[in-house]
């Protein structure tokens, strides 16, 4: 019985002197939000989060409506809602936390080391489907082409950075992890892929992609073309419009600039922002 | 007491089917309404802003077509090693086959499914197949998951051919196959139940066909060809679509195709096994 009380008592002690954090917004974002709650509940034990990933919009939206205290979005504000924004008499701030780079792999054997987005955007239409209308040099076999599902974040950067918002080929194979594109062009001669840049390893080869290296140098220096920034969003006037410097909303976006936040960023397979101390 | 606990339970059940049902049928009407007829448009393209296209067609064909070629291969085979263990087979061969299609049919379709990838991906590379998952593979390795279960069933009511039914025929002067067949009509309804099971089965399966189906919405041509059939589809997309979207409606348009396959499927298995027992007993 006295177990059972004292149960309740803390359990009701967490409730009441508990804090809670709302994070909501991007669906790319997502992975790396997971982590770093994760770490960052280690440091605060009594500390609630709840966090969701159904879309940078419905982030924004969300501190619109003061349903969230963090939007994760994988865009900027877009200008109706800067518009929205300033009508409300509000301040949405970015806080730019990470790159979304994708490399474009194929296989290791395959003699090829630059392509453009043009050439790209025709593989993935279905334009061009043999390697050798690519360069007359390589040899005359059908390009397997990968892509990933259209759940994912990684996807919808590569329709709006490669294709233009064009159709994919039907005969695109869409698979379901970064891992599984991996092994599939890692095993196969004639494949295409991309995927997050922190996920390539030593079975495939990274293409140039219009003459650029995909390295993170290339990233931050904004000349890799298939790359976004990430942004975190919190709304100043919820701070009587200045910057807040106490309060777990503060402490939690000094983590995840910091190195350790930013080191799960590249663990979550993102181009850090910032240094990582490594 | 114990009436009054399994009626319960029964109710409950019944109740549970039909609010799932309900559920996806009110949840796939914005689509229904919204896109009509281009629901069966061979295109899928859920997510593009401009011009979304939600079209089943090639996505079913290539379910249908899956399902249909897979399961002949897996009745006639089935069928085969069921009669040899009954016919030829040994006690001891029998046991240990036996034993061996029980620990297959224990296996979750997930580790089938990285099989496919693993091996029977570089092999088919090997082979000169231009890509690793491929509408064969996938034929392969529902064939191994379905297989034991099309096997067990099958033996099984051929076994439970009754004695005096055999002697009948042999006392009537029956040759080996036609006392065979005399026990295939008599055992007819439990093969049938597992002929429709089996193709039941592949047409729900939903991991294998993730994994090494190939992901492509093309119609399939050759045994090569990735296709995508309907489940993988749903599997797929179903977790990260935002809920209440025209894309999740159409989601559970497909879930609602996929379901109501099934359920007019095991509404006919009944149907026809009913049939057939009368037509066994005369």
């Amino acid at each position: 019985m006295k177990k059972v009380f004292l149960l309740v008592l803390v359990f009701t002690a967490l409730v009441v002197y508990g804090q809670t954090l709302v994070i909501k917004g991007s669906n790319t974002v997502y992975p790396i939000a997971q982590l770093w709650v994760e770490e960052f509940q280690k440091m605060y034990p009594n500390l609630t989060v709840t966090l969701e990933g159904a879309g940078s919009t419905t982030g924004i939206k969300a501190l619109f409506n003061e349903t969230t205290d963090i939007a994760n979005s994988s865009r900027f504000l877009k200008p109706s809602e800067i518009e929205e924004m300033h009508k409300a008499g509000r301040y949405f701030v970015p806080i730019l936390v990470a790159y979304d780079a994708l490399s474009v792999i194929v296989h290791p054997s395959l003699p090829i080391d630059d392509i453009s987005i043009e050439t790209l955007k025709k593989i993935y239409t279905g334009e061009i489907t043999e390697w050798n209308q690519v360069d007359p040099k390589l040899p005359k076999r059908t390009i397997v082409v990968y892509s990933r599902n259209t759940a994912s974040g990684t996807f919808e950067t590569w329709v709006e950075k490669v294709l233009h918002g064009a159709k994919l080929s039907p005969r695109v194979q869409m698979l379901e992890s970064s891992q599984a594109e991996i092994e599939s062009v890692a095993k196969n001669p004639y494949a295409i892929a991309y995927t997050g840049m922190g996920y390539v390893t030593d079975k495939v080869k990274a293409l140039k992609v219009n003459g650029v290296e995909p390295s993170v140098q290339n990233v931050i220096k904004g000349t890799y073309p298939i790359s976004r920034p990430l942004f975190v969003f919190i709304d100043l006037s919820r701070f009587n419009n200045s910057w807040p410097m106490e309060g777990i909303v503060s402490d939690y976006l000094r983590f995840i600039v910091s190195p350790k936040g930013q080191s799960i960023v590249r663990q979550a397979g993102f181009v850090p922002a910032y240094g990582t101390g490594e | 007491m114990f009436v009054l606990f399994t009626s319960v339970a029964a109710v409950l059940v019944a109740a549970a089917l039909f609010a799932i049902v309900f559920f996806i049928f009110s949840e796939s009407l914005r689509a229904i309404r919204e896109v009509g007829w281009g629901l069966f448009s061979p295109n899928w393209y859920p997510v593009w802003e401009l011009e979304p296209e939600f079209g089943v067609r090639t996505m079913l064909l290539n379910s249908l077509i899956l399902t249909v070629w897979t399961s002949v291969w897996v009745w006639i085979v089935g069928l085969a090693v069921a009669l040899y263990l009954h016919k030829y087979a040994r006690d001891r061969e029998k046991q240990v086959v036996l034993r061996i299609l029980e620990y297959v049919s224990g296996v979750p379709s997930v580790v089938f499914g990285l099989f496919g990838v693993l091996i029977l991906g570089d092999l088919f590379l090997r082979a000169g197949a231009w890509t690793a998952q491929n509408f064969l593979n996938a034929s392969i390795v529902l064939t191994i998951l379905t297989l034991p279960f099309m096997t067990s069933l099958t033996f099984q009511s051929i076994e439970k051919v009754p004695s005096h039914i055999v002697d009948g025929a042999v006392a009537l002067g029956a040759k080996d196959i036609h006392v065979l067949l005399v026990e295939l009509k008599y055992a007819a309804p439990g093969i049938v139940n597992a002929m429709l099971g089996v193709f039941n089965r592949i047409f729900g399966e939903t991991m294998i066909v993730l994994m090494v189906a190939g992901g492509a919405n093309v119609l399939v041509r050759s045994f090569f060809d990735p296709i995508r059939p309907l489940t993988a589809t749903l599997g797929s997309e179903i977790g990260e679509v935002a809920v209440g979207s025209l894309h999740y409606s159409a989601l559970f348009f497909i879930a609602l195709l996929v379901l109501s396959g099934c359920l007019i499927l095991n509404v006919l298995t009944n149907v026809i096994c009913r049939r057939l027992e009368r037509w066994v007993k005369g």
